[in-house]
């Protein structure tokens, strides 16, 4: 296989893989390919390494179906109802994977990156030291963002809990409490045990 | 007269003198000597034999030559045993450092049948026995091997040896040790071979010579040819690599055009790994096995170029200058930890550097390229895989190099320097800080209820280990809205934040490049 041949294979894997992500760390792949093979069957499925040193960072995984038209249908389903892998009640979101997902990527055929070093009294110098501290700023920004979404997330995910639980106790109580409340119905004659 | 036999891959062959016919039918044909991959070896000759995945060659001696009616080739080897397969036969004995045991005894690891593609050189090995019957070799003999023995390893018994039998596996015990004049092997060069050197080999047919006339005729005929002496020695330093104490001073001199197998002596040596010791000392016995099986490959092995070395370089400073191009290609030669692994090792020993502000379409090997280009240091390079919620316009690697100057020298040239990639990217650089996050255990967004009473059931455990898709009419599927209310959130978050910054980039890159 030249260059071309495995630039336009490895397209077409592009196009046929999604990225599924906000998934629990606990998902490992056979739970993830059940997940998945209920609609269409899984060809292969690559956890994305996570390096970055934020706490609860959900996984993101790539999942290699057998047709580009597979791929189209799963993340329609997924937008169209939340899937829950392995846990609720977050779904899952699903992306078109893009070629900066792939750990191994073929090399684009011909393309010879030109390197240079600027002189200090390179009219440029000046401009690319701002585009560099721009994209620091931009890495700072992101990294921001990204905290930003996992405090929400956080928040999200506590006030749910919260619900949960007192609802929980809720019922609990109401359990615990059942044969009291059933005689004082019976005295005041009311209804409440309508179940 | 010299018989040419078929040789396939292109590897030069040819049989030397013939000796008796044998085997069952008389149809196996025995030789003296042959003539491969440059190399003239002949009988008792110590040669150097390749095993698929091993650090190290095995060193042999060989004790039979022939070839099969189905023109297949062989060598009977008696072994020789590094120290390291030995570990626990040794006790506290003092060892040379390039010193071997021969084998001895009768069992399995004493000698056995290779297919002479196997043999990857010759090699130099003394016997220092203080036996009478032993030569005493000169102090230079010593000093110009490989390897010396003088101790055997009895494979029947596993007990080393001090003396050397009169016979080891029907083979004399003169033949282990020196010859009379030197035990030196004899390399012939390229440019002889078509010329009159050979006379050694021309001399026509002298079937069932005896041994030691033949041994004889070989070292009066070596004497007779002063030039193969000289050559002689640089051939032998250009095997020399191998043994680490020695330095690569007579490199330039060996015959530049067997840069094939100089590579390959190089390989060996460099992987040279505890762990792979201790292994081979269980292994070494059930070698007869293993070498089998493993020469079956050694010859595609072989074959593919190893980028050779410069033929120019004179000293070790000069092969330090060696195109960084080169160390990465030797590094592969062996297998490679896993990445991760790799990037822990590194970021203990600060050679981790993190590349940004990359096309994220580049490939590691492209990254590779780029800094061996820019700042002339091999170094092993992965891309950073983007997850989903990414910065698309920037790309980040992870780079590992081999050592702590290297990688802060680098981070600080970006630092103060501007190293331009196309689209008006300059290179940024950190120390890499990746964090290997301890397996969570807890997902924010799912929930659970802790209640001990609820453990055992049933339907919770399920709920977890499956996935559905969420019905309308449940509770929820409330929740999974919000969670979608968020995520869309996030999305739209992000997408603004994409979407500035590249116009903000835009902007910067145009005043870069003023048309």
């Amino acid at each position: 296989m030249d260059a071309g041949e495995e630039c336009a294979a490895f397209q077409e894997k592009v196009r046929r893989t999604v990225c599924i992500s906000d998934l629990s760390p606990l998902v490992t792949e056979p739970i993830l390919r059940t997940a998945l093979d209920q609609f269409m069957s899984v060809k292969s499925v690559e956890f994305i390494p996570n390096y970055t040193n934020m706490k609860n960072m959900p996984r993101c995984a790539l999942v290699e179906l057998e047709d580009p038209e597979h791929a189209k249908l799963i993340l329609e389903l997924i937008s169209e109802c939340p899937l829950m892998i392995g846990g609720m009640p977050r779904p899952v979101t699903a992306c078109p994977a893009t070629v900066g997902m792939f750990a191994d990527r073929p090399q684009k055929p011909g393309r010879r990156i030109e390197i240079q070093w600027l002189e200090p009294d390179d009219p440029r110098f000046e401009n690319a030291q701002k585009l560099k501290r721009l994209a620091q700023k931009h890495t700072a920004e992101a990294s921001f963002l990204l905290q930003c979404q996992l405090i929400e997330e956080q928040k999200l995910a506590k006030q749910h809990q919260d619900v949960l639980a007192a609802n929980y106790d809720k019922h609990q109580k109401i359990d615990s409490i059942k044969g009291a409340a059933r005689r004082l119905a019976q005295y005041y004659d009311m209804n409440v045990m309508d179940d | 007269m010299v018989e040419t036999a078929p040789t396939d891959s292109n590897i030069e062959f040819k049989w030397g003198e013939k000796r008796s016919l044998g085997g069952r039918r008389r149809d196996v044909q025995f030789y003296n000597s042959f003539f491969y991959d440059g190399i003239w070896y002949s009988l008792y000759d110590s040669v150097y034999l390749y095993g698929e995945g091993e650090n190290e060659p095995y060193v042999g001696k060989v004790i039979k030559i022939w070839e099969n009616p189905d023109k297949s080739r062989k060598v009977k080897i008696l072994w020789f045993f590094r120290p390291s397969e030995l570990e626990n036969y040794l006790g506290g004995m003092t060892i040379l450092p390039n010193e071997l045991f021969i084998a001895v005894g009768e069992g399995i690891g004493l000698a056995n049948v290779n297919p002479l593609e196997a043999i990857a050189g010759k090699c130099n090995i003394v016997c220092i026995s203080k036996d009478k019957r032993n030569p005493q070799p000169s102090n230079e003999d010593v000093e110009m091997a490989d390897f010396v023995f003088s101790r055997a390893f009895d494979v029947g018994e596993l007990k080393l040896k001090d003396t050397i039998d009169d016979k080891i596996a029907g083979l004399e015990a003169k033949y282990l040790f020196n010859s009379v004049k030197s035990d030196v092997d004899k390399v012939i060069p390229f440019d002889k071979k078509d010329g009159k050197d050979p006379a050694s080999h021309s001399d026509g047919p002298i079937p069932l010579m005896p041994k030691s006339a033949h041994i004889v005729q070989e070292h009066v005929k070596v004497n007779e040819e002063p030039v193969d002496i000289m050559h002689e020695n640089k051939g032998i330093s250009a095997e020399v690599i191998l043994d680490g104490k020695r330095n690569f001073g007579n490199e330039g001199s060996c015959d530049d055009r067997r840069p094939l197998k100089r590579a390959k002596f190089g390989k060996p040596k460099l992987s040279k790994d505890v762990d792979e010791v201790k292994t081979a000392t269980s292994e070494s016995l059930a070698r007869d096995k293993s070498v089998q099986r493993k020469i079956s490959n050694t010859k595609s092995q072989r074959l593919p170029c190893e980028p050779p070395f410069n033929n120019d370089e004179k000293t070790r400073h000069d092969l330090a200058k060696i195109p960084p191009r080169l160390e990465i290609d030797k590094s592969k030669w062996f297998k490679e930890l896993p990445w991760e692994e790799r990037l822990r090792t590194a970021l203990e020993q600060g050679t981790l550097v993190l590349l940004q502000n990359l096309d994220p379409s580049y490939t590691s090997a492209e990254v590779e390229d780029i800094v061996r280009r820019g700042f002339d240091e091999g170094c092993s390079a992965k891309m950073i895989q983007q997850a989903a919620s990414p910065v698309p316009h920037s790309g980040k690697a992870f780079v590992i190099f081999k050592r702590r100057e290297t990688a802060e020298e680098v981070v600080r040239k970006l630092d103060t320097g501007c190293l331009l990639l196309p689209n008006g990217r300059p290179l940024i650089s950190t120390f890499g800080n990746p964090c290997f996050g301890k397996k969570q255990l807890t997902f924010a967004g799912h929930l659970s209820i802790n209640d001990p009473r609820l453990r055992l059931n049933h339907e919770t455990r399920e709920a977890v280990a499956t996935s559905h898709c969420s019905q309308p009419n449940t509770l929820e599927y409330d929740l999974a809205m919000e969670w979608r209310l968020l995520q869309q959130r996030s999305k739209l978050a992000w997408k603004m934040l994409v979407k500035r910054q590249e116009r903000e980039l835009r902007q910067l890159r145009a005043t870069l490049n003023p048309k």
